[in-house]
């Protein structure tokens, strides 16, 4: 559940239109948005910035209908996780190609990250290689450290469909890391 | 396994690190949209113009009646009805075409609002 302060700067928010208040909820939130959208961008920081921008002005103006039915943090998981699937939604329509996968979108639309070192290079390259749904998972599940139950609320995935995607995607990434890992011994 | 699973999750979070950036808070709130000085204002203008409408149609009831029934009476007897007897009318049509575009603007931040209603929690 969200914490007392977290209620007292959503009333605010809502109630008076206090974008200071919305301002000190950001500031607890706003590096972990932006780390979803880096993982689902496979490190495209300008695009997941944009998209973590446009993630809270979508909650700036749904924060009335916030029903505390679930704890802030989730809520805010929700509406990136929407705001992601509306942005490979509208690329997909851009690039108007009817088989393309989302990997293909994500890479077509992603600058180039940074150069990393070898093991980074293979691990983003791995990232970028988990479909939509995995790649979702992964992040929200071990990078963002939610549960699996919270992961459901988020996404609408089943617990089980969940669990799957999960154990898929993480045999991937463990391959990568294992064959980094073996080729360095 | 577990050991796997902390390996795996300090990779991610290596890889995808992210640090607290203010500059990055003070620039999403300013592209915020402002939300509630709108419809305060809107709901202060419906009061007070409605509250006018109250106030003239109370006070001048007969005066709006006898105007009214003076520029029928005139159309019905195919006469055109003098200035005197149209003012009355033509400034109570204009004052509540306001106080209807009023709510009807009001209706439309309530309607657009809820438009926005993100899914359930």
């Amino acid at each position: 559940m969200s914490r007392p302060d977290e209620l007292l700067w959503i009333s605010q928010a809502a109630l008076l239109g206090d974008k200071r208040a919305f301002g000190r909820l950001m500031q607890r939130y706003h590096h972990r948005v932006r780390r979803y959208f880096l993982m689902m961008t496979n490190g495209d920081r300008a695009l997941s910035d944009d998209l973590a921008q446009i993630a809270f002005i979508r909650a700036w103006q749904g924060v009335a209908g916030f029903r505390m039915l679930s704890s802030f943090s989730t809520w805010l998981y929700r509406i990136a996780y929407t705001t992601w699937c509306n942005h490979v939604a509208s690329a997909k329509c851009h690039l108007s190609l009817d088989d393309v996968s989302v990997s293909d979108v994500v890479s077509a639309m992603c600058d180039e990250p940074p150069p990393d070192d070898d093991r980074n290079a293979n691990l983003r390259t791995a990232v970028a290689e988990l479909d939509d749904a995995e790649r979702n998972c992964i992040t929200l599940y071990y990078l963002e450290e939610l549960s699996i139950r919270d992961i459901e609320k988020i996404t609408g995935y089943k617990q089980g469909t969940i669990k799957s995607h999960l154990s898929r995607g993480r045999e991937h990434l463990r391959s990568v890391l294992k064959k980094y890992n073996t080729d360095e011994k | 396994m577990k050991s796997n699973d902390n390996e795996l999750k300090k990779s991610l979070a290596d890889l995808y690190r992210v640090e607290k950036d203010d500059a990055f808070v003070e620039r999403t709130l300013q592209r915020l949209p402002s939300r509630g000085a709108r419809r305060l204002w809107l709901i202060l203008g419906n009061i007070a113009i409605w509250g006018i409408v109250l106030l003239l149609a109370v006070r001048y009831f007969h005066v709006i009646v006898y105007s009214l029934a003076d520029v029928f009476a005139k159309l019905s007897l195919k006469q055109m009805p003098d200035c005197d007897s149209l003012a009355v009318p033509v400034v109570c049509a204009v004052v509540l075409f306001v106080a209807f575009l009023n709510s009807m603007e009001l209706l439309e931040d309530y309607y657009r609002s809820m438009l926005r209603r993100l899914p359930d929690d």
